[in-house]
C-alpha cells in the first residue's frame, strides 16, 4: 500500500512537511526581511537621517567659519555691506 | 548576615514611610506626601555626594525603599470613587507668569509613580556592583530618579518640562562614563536626539500658554480649555508637534534609533531606568498634555499617526530578529513594545487608552527586568555578542530560568502583566470607532497580532540561543556563575509586581480608568 | 548716582603702589560702589519714583538702569578677581590694567543711566576705547595685539556708522534727549532718512553686543585678548551694548510708526546671530573661540527678548542678561584658572577635570549647561522666559529657531563637559585654586543652580525695573 499512494503517504510521513515549510518560512522568509528592515534602520534612519543631521551641522559650521578670514578689511567690508543691503530691503 | 543587612535596610524605611503618611488630608495641613517622593532621591544624591564612600550603597537602598513605601502609600490612598486630582499641592510660584509649583496624582499617575519606585528600587539593587566612581554613579542615578518623580507628579507645564529635561543630564553622564560599547557616541545621539523632542514641546507649551485667555501653564485648567480657546487650526498645527515632541522620548518611528544605541551602550541601571521609567513618559505626557488641551487636532491627526506606531510595533520586532548584540535585541523589544503603548492611544477608544497605561506600567517593570537579566549575564559573561555567548544555562540556571520568565512577560503570555495591556490594546483597536462604519484599527488589529508572534520567535530565539544551546566559548562558561543573593533580588522583585498585576489587574485597571473614561468623555472619544 | 562714578574713579586714581595694595583697592573701590548702589536700595525702591539724576537730567538712574549696573559691577568684580589669577602667572603689571579696567567699567555704568544721545555716545566711548587697551594689553603677545588692532579698527568704522546715524536722528528731531526724540518722532511721517539713521544706529550697536552680521570681530578678538578682558567682554561690554539699546529703540525709537521700520530687521538679526553663532562654534577646538561663537547666538537670544518688548520682554532679558552673568564668567574663571595651570586653551586639554578638580569640572559643567539652556539650570528659565515673550509677540517662529539651535549648542557645549567629566586626564596632577576662587566658582554655580529652580528673587527685581521703563 506504501507503494501504491506513495505521494500522499510521504506527506503524511513528514507531518506535512510542517517542519520544513516552517523552517522555510521563518529562516529564509522572515529573517530575509529582518535583514531588509536591518538595512534600513542601520543605513537609512540611523546614519542617513539621524547622523546625516549630525553631519550637516559640522559641515555648515565649517562652512560658515571660512568666513572668518582674519582680514579686517573683509570684516570692515561685511559691516558696510550689511547696511547697504539693509537699507536697499527695507526701503522697497 | 549580609542578606539580614539588606533586607533590614528595605523593610524599615518601607514600613517607615508606609505608616508615616498614613492620614494626609488634602488641604493646607496635609503632609506634603508627592513633595517627599520628589526630594528623596534628590537629597539621597546630596548624601551620597557628602558621605564616605561605602555608605553610598546603603544610602541609595534606603532611599529607594522609602520611596517604595511612599508609593504604596499612594497608591491605597487615591479614592477612585473621588476621581480627579488628588493629593494636590500648590505653591504660587512666579505669579505674573502663571507658574505654580504644582504636583498631584490622578488615577494614571498613581500607577506611574509606584512604576518609578519600583524600577528605582530595583535599580538601586542591581548597581550593587559598580566600583568605578561608585559615588558620582549613585549620585547621577538618584538625580535621573528625583526628575523622573517630579515629571510624573506635576501638573504645571514649567515644572514638568524642567523635571522632564533634568534627566537628560544625568544620562548624558552615566552613559558616557560608565556605559560600553560605542558609549560615548551613544551618549551624545541620545541627549542631542531627546533635547529635540523637547525644543517642540516647549514652544507648544509656550503657544499654548499664550494662546489661552487665562494664561496658566496648569495642566488641568488647558485641560478643560480645548473648546473654547484653542481653534480648531492651533489644534491641528500643534498636535503632530507635541504627538512627535513627546514620541521621541517613546522612540517613535522615524526618531526611534537613539534607543538601541542608548541602552545598548548603557549601564543596566540605566537601561533599566530609562527603559522602565523614561521612555514611558512619552504615551503618558500624550495622554496627559496633548489630548485633553487638542482634542480635535488628535481626531484629525491620530488616524495618520497611528501608521507611525505601527511601524514601531512591526519594524522593530524585526529588526530584533537580526540585531548580534543580546542587549540591542532587548533595546529594539522596547520600541516595538513603546510602539503599542502608542497604538493604544491612537485608538482613542475606553479599553484601548486604558490599555496602553497599563501597558506602560506593565512595559516599564518588565524591560527594567529584562535589561536587569541581560546586564547581570555581561556583567559575567564579559560579552553581549549573541555569536559568543552559548549554552548558559547550566551555569546559571536561576538567571535562565527568570529570563524564560522575563521572555514570556514581554510576549504577553496571560497571568504575567504584559497580557492585560496588550489585550485591552487590541480591544480598543477592535472597537475605535474612526470614520464611522468602517473602523480602520479593525484592519490594523490583525497586524498587532502579528507582533505578538514576532516578539515570541525573537524572545525564544535568545532563549535558545543564550542559555540553552550549545556552549559556544567554553571559556565563558567556567567564569560565569549564577545571580548571588543581591542580584536575584531585584529581579525577583519585579517578576512580583508583574505577576500582581497580570494575575489581579483589577485595583489597576480602576485606577487607569478614572483616568480614561473622564477623559474620553471630555474629548469625544470612543466607548 | 554720582557718588557711584566718583567711587569707581577712586580706584584708578589709587596711583602705582605694589601690586598687592592695588589688587585689593581696586577691588575695594568697585565693592564700595556696588554697596552704595544696594545703598540706594536696589530692592525696595525699585518703585522709586523720583529716580536720581544729575547732569541736569542727561543721566538718570532709575530702575531699570540700576539693574543694568548691578549686572556691570558684579561682573567687573569677577573680572577683577580672574585679572589677579591671569596676571599671577603672566607676570606683568596689574596696575595700569586694573586702572583702565575700572575706566571701562565707568563708562559702561554711565551708559546704562544715559538719557540723551552725546551722553550715551561719550560713555559708550569710554568703555569701548578702554577695551581696545584692555584687549591689547599683553604688549609681547601678538594674540593680543591682533585682537586690539582689528577691535580698534572695526569699533572705529561702528562708531563712525552709529555717530552717523545719530547725526541725521537730531537733523530729524532737533533734540538729543531720547524721551524728546520719540515725541518729535511721534508727529513726523516715516522719512528714508530716518530709515538710514535707524539702520545706522544698529549696525553701530550691533557691534557691541556681537550681533550678526556685526559680529566678525568677536571670535578673533575674544581669542587673542586675554582672558579676564574676553570674560569682561562678554558680559559687561555686551550689557552696556544691550542697556543702549533698550534705552534707545524702547524709549527713544517707540514710536508706533516707527516700530516696523527695526523690528522685523531685528528679528532677522537675532535668527541670523542664532543660527551661524551656533553652527560656527561647531567645529571649534580653541575654547576661547568656541565662547565667542557661543556669545554671538547668546546676544541672538537676548535679542529674541528684546524684540518682544513690552513688560515680559524686557523683563526677560533682563532676567536672562544677569543669568548669564553667573555662567559665563563662572566658565570664563575656570577657564582662566586652567589655562594658568596648563597653558592652553584646546578644549582636548580639559580631559579628566573630574580627577583633577572636581570643582572646576562641576562649575564647568553647571555653567555650560545653563548657557545651553538645559534644566535645572538658571540658563533654562531664562530662554523659557526669552522665547516666552517672543511667542507672546507672535514670533513663535523665532522661538522654534532658538530652541532647535539650542540643541544644536548643546553638543559643543558637552564638547568640554565631556572632556571634563567623562575622558581620562592626560596629566593626572591636581589643579589648586586660593579659597577666595573656589568660593566665588561655587557661588557662580549655586546661583545658577537655584535661580533655575527658584528665579522669583531676580524675577521681581527685573520686573520692577522694567516696568520702571514705562511710567
Amino acid at each position: 500500500m506504501a507503494e501504491k499512494f506513495r505521494p500522499i503517504y510521504l506527506l503524511l510521513k513528514n507531518k506535512y512537511y510542517f517542519d520544513e515549510m516552517y523552517g522555510w518560512l521563518v529562516q529564509k522568509v522572515l529573517f530575509g526581511i529582518a535583514s531588509i528592515f536591518q538595512w534600513f534602520d542601520d543605513e537609512v534612519v540611523d546614519d542617513g537621517m539621524v547622523d546625516g543631521t549630525g553631519w550637516l551641522n559640522r559641515k555648515m559650521g565649517g562652512l560658515l567659519s571660512l568666513t572668518q578670514t582674519g582680514y579686517v578689511q573683509n570684516y570692515a567690508l561685511v559691516i558696510f555691506g550689511a547696511v547697504a543691503v539693509i537699507f536697499l530691503i527695507v526701503s522697497f | 548576615m549580609f542578606p539580614i543587612q539588606v533586607l533590614a535596610t528595605i523593610l524599615l524605611p518601607f514600613a517607615a514611610a508606609f505608616e508615616f503618611f498614613h492620614n494626609p488630608v488634602d488641604g493646607p495641613n496635609a503632609l506634603p506626601i508627592l513633595t517627599c517622593f520628589i526630594l528623596i532621591p534628590n537629597l539621597a544624591a546630596f548624601l551620597i555626594m557628602a558621605t564616605p564612600a561605602n555608605w553610598t550603597k546603603w544610602i541609595s537602598l534606603f532611599a529607594a525603599s522609602l520611596e517604595l513605601g511612599l508609593a504604596f502609600r499612594v497608591f491605597t490612598l487615591y479614592q477612585i470613587s473621588a476621581g480627579g486630582f488628588q493629593l494636590v499641592e500648590q505653591v504660587p510660584w512666579l505669579n505674573n507668569l502663571g507658574i505654580q509649583y504644582l504636583l498631584g496624582v490622578d488615577g494614571m499617575s498613581t500607577l506611574m509613580v509606584v512604576l518609578v519606585a519600583c524600577v528605582y528600587f530595583a535599580g538601586s539593587l542591581i548597581s550593587w556592583n559598580v566600583t568605578m566612581r561608585t559615588k558620582e554613579y549613585f549620585v547621577l542615578f538618584s538625580l535621573l530618579v528625583g526628575g523622573v518623580a517630579g515629571a510624573y507628579t506635576s501638573l504645571d507645564l514649567f515644572f514638568f518640562f524642567l523635571f522632564y529635561e533634568f534627566a537628560v543630564l544625568p544620562m548624558y553622564l552615566l552613559v558616557g562614563i560608565w556605559g560600553s560599547g560605542r558609549k560615548e557616541y551613544a551618549a551624545m545621539k541620545l541627549t542631542l536626539m531627546l533635547l529635540a523632542g523637547s525644543a517642540f514641546m516647549l514652544v507648544g507649551f509656550l503657544a499654548m500658554y499664550f494662546s489661552s485667555s487665562v494664561h496658566t501653564f496648569d495642566i488641568r485648567i488647558l485641560g478643560n480649555l480645548s473648546q473654547t480657546n484653542f481653534t480648531p487650526e492651533f489644534q491641528n498645527f500643534w498636535f503632530p508637534l507635541l504627538f512627535l515632541g513627546f514620541g521621541v522620548i517613546a522612540a517613535v518611528f522615524p526618531f526611534h534609533t537613539w534607543s538601541p544605541d542608548g541602552y545598548g551602550s548603557a549601564p543596566t541601571a540605566a537601561s533599566m531606568l530609562h527603559a522602565g521609567v523614561l521612555k514611558s513618559l512619552g504615551g503618558y505626557s500624550i495622554i496627559r498634555v496633548a489630548l485633553p488641551a487638542l482634542p480635535q487636532g488628535a481626531r484629525h491627526w491620530l488616524p495618520i499617526l497611528v501608521f507611525l506606531t505601527i511601524v514601531n510595533i512591526l519594524y522593530a520586532a524585526i529588526v530584533a530578529l537580526k540585531q548580534k548584540d543580546f542587549k540591542y535585541v532587548i533595546a529594539y523589544s522596547s520600541v516595538s513594545h513603546c510602539g503599542a503603548i502608542l497604538f493604544g492611544i491612537c485608538t482613542l477608544q475606553v479599553a484601548g487608552l486604558n490599555g496602553a497605561v497599563i501597558q506602560t506600567l506593565s512595559h516599564g517593570i518588565v524591560a527594567a527586568m529584562t535589561f536587569a537579566l541581560v546586564g547581570l549575564v555581561y556583567g559575567k559573561a564579559h560579552t553581549r555578542e549573541l555569536a559568543k555567548l552559548g549554552g548558559l544555562g547550566a551555569a546559571m540556571p536561576v538567571l535562565g530560568g527568570l529570563f524564560v520568565a522575563a521572555a514570556m512577560a514581554n510576549v504577553g503570555l496571560p497571568g504575567l502583566s504584559g497580557f492585560v495591556g496588550e489585550f485591552l490594546i487590541f480591544l480598543g483597536s477592535y472597537r475605535s470607532g474612526f470614520h464611522g462604519g468602517f473602523n480602520i484599527f479593525q484592519v490594523l488589529f490583525p497586524t498587532a497580532i502579528l507582533a505578538i508572534v514576532l516578539t515570541a520567535i525573537y524572545y525564544l530565539r535568545l532563549v535558545q540561543i543564550v542559555f540553552y544551546g550549545p556552549v559556544k566559548d567554553p571559556h565563558i562558561k567556567e567564569e560565569a556563575k549564577d545571580g548571588s543573593f543581591i542580584e536575584i533580588l531585584p529581579i525577583a522583585f519585579l517578576l512580583v509586581v508583574s505577576l500582581a498585576v497580570g494575575l489581579y489587574p483589577k485595583p489597576f485597571v480602576d485606577l487607569s480608568n478614572a483616568t480614561i473614561a473622564p477623559l474620553i468623555d471630555q474629548i469625544g472619544g470612543f466607548k | 548716582m554720582l557718588v557711584l562714578v566718583v567711587d569707581l574713579f577712586r580706584g584708578p586714581a589709587a596711583g602705582k603702589g605694589p601690586l598687592q595694595w592695588l589688587a585689593a583697592l581696586g577691588t575695594l573701590g568697585a565693592l564700595v560702589s556696588l554697596s552704595c548702589l544696594n545703598g540706594t536700595c536696589l530692592f525696595s525702591a525699585c518703585t522709586v519714583s523720583e529716580p536720581v539724576q544729575s547732569f541736569a537730567g542727561f543721566l538718570k538712574t532709575d530702575s531699570l538702569a540700576l539693574f543694568f549696573k548691578m549686572v556691570i559691577l558684579l561682573a567687573t568684580l569677577l573680572t577683577l578677581l580672574m585679572a589677579v589669577r591671569y596676571f599671577k602667572t603672566h607676570n606683568t603689571y596689574t596696575a595700569e590694567f586694573l586702572a583702565i579696567l575700572l575706566f571701562s567699567a565707568a563708562g559702561a555704568s554711565a551708559l546704562t543711566s544715559a538719557q540723551e544721545i552725546i551722553t550715551l555716545y561719550i560713555s559708550l566711548e569710554t568703555l569701548t576705547i578702554s577695551s581696545y587697551l584692555l584687549a591689547s594689553f599683553m604688549k609681547k603677545d601678538k594674540g593680543s595685539n591682533e585682537a586690539g588692532m582689528k577691535y580698534l579698527l572695526l569699533g572705529a568704522f561702528s562708531s563712525a556708522l552709529l555717530l552717523l546715524g545719530f547725526s541725521y536722528l537730531y537733523g530729524l528731531t532737533g533734540t538729543t534727549v531720547i524721551a524728546d526724540v520719540a515725541k518729535s518722532l511721534a508727529s513726523q511721517p516715516v522719512s528714508p532718512l530716518l530709515v538710514l539713521s535707524v539702520i545706522l544706529i544698529i549696525a553701530g550697536l550691533a557691534f557691541k553686543i556681537s550681533l550678526a552680521p556685526f559680529h566678525m570681530w568677536t571670535p578673533d578678538v575674544y581669542e587673542g585678548a586675554p582672558t579676564p578682558v574676553t570674560a569682561f567682554l562678554s558680559v559687561a561690554s555686551k550689557t552696556a551694548g544691550f542697556a543702549a539699546f533698550v534705552r534707545l529703540f524702547w524709549v527713544g525709537l517707540s514710536a508706533p510708526s516707527v516700530l516696523p521700520v527695526w523690528m522685523g530687521l531685528f528679528a532677522v538679526l537675532s535668527a541670523m546671530s542664532i543660527v551661524l553663532g551656533n553652527l560656527e562654534a561647531l567645529p571649534q577646538r580653541n575654547i576661547k573661540r568656541m565662547m565667542a561663537y557661543s556669545s554671538i547666538a547668546q546676544a541672538g537670544y537676548i535679542s529674541t527678548g528684546f524684540l518682544a518688548g513690552g513688560k515680559l520682554g524686557l523683563t526677560a532679558v533682563l532676567f536672562y542678561t544677569f543669568v548669564y552673568l553667573f555662567a559665563n564668567l563662572g566658565a570664563f574663571l575656570a577657564i582662566v584658572i586652567v589655562s594658568g595651570k596648563t597653558g592652553s586653551d584646546q578644549i582636548e586639554d580639559y580631559a579628566g577635570m573630574w580627577k583633577r578638580s572636581p570643582l572646576i569640572g562641576v562649575a564647568l559643567l553647571v555653567c555650560l549647561l545653563s548657557l545651553a539652556g538645559v534644566p535645572p539650570f538658571a540658563g533654562f528659565s531664562g530662554k523659557w522666559y526669552l522665547f516666552g515673550a517672543a511667542v507672546h509677540m507672535g514670533y513663535t517662529w523665532l522661538a522654534l529657531v532658538g530652541m532647535v539651535f539650542s540643541v544644536v549648542s548643546l553638543y559643543y557645549y558637552l564638547q568640554v563637559v565631556r572632556q571634563a567629566l567623562v575622558s581620562d586626564a592626560k596629566d593626572p596632577s591636581p589643579i589648586e585654586m586660593n579659597l577666595l576662587e573656589k568660593g566665588v566658582l561655587l557661588i557662580c554655580v549655586i546661583f545658577t543652580v537655584t535661580l533655575g529652580f527658584w528665579p522669583r528673587p531676580i524675577m521681581d527685581v527685573a520686573q520692577a525695573a522694567a516696568t520702571s521703563l514705562f511710567n
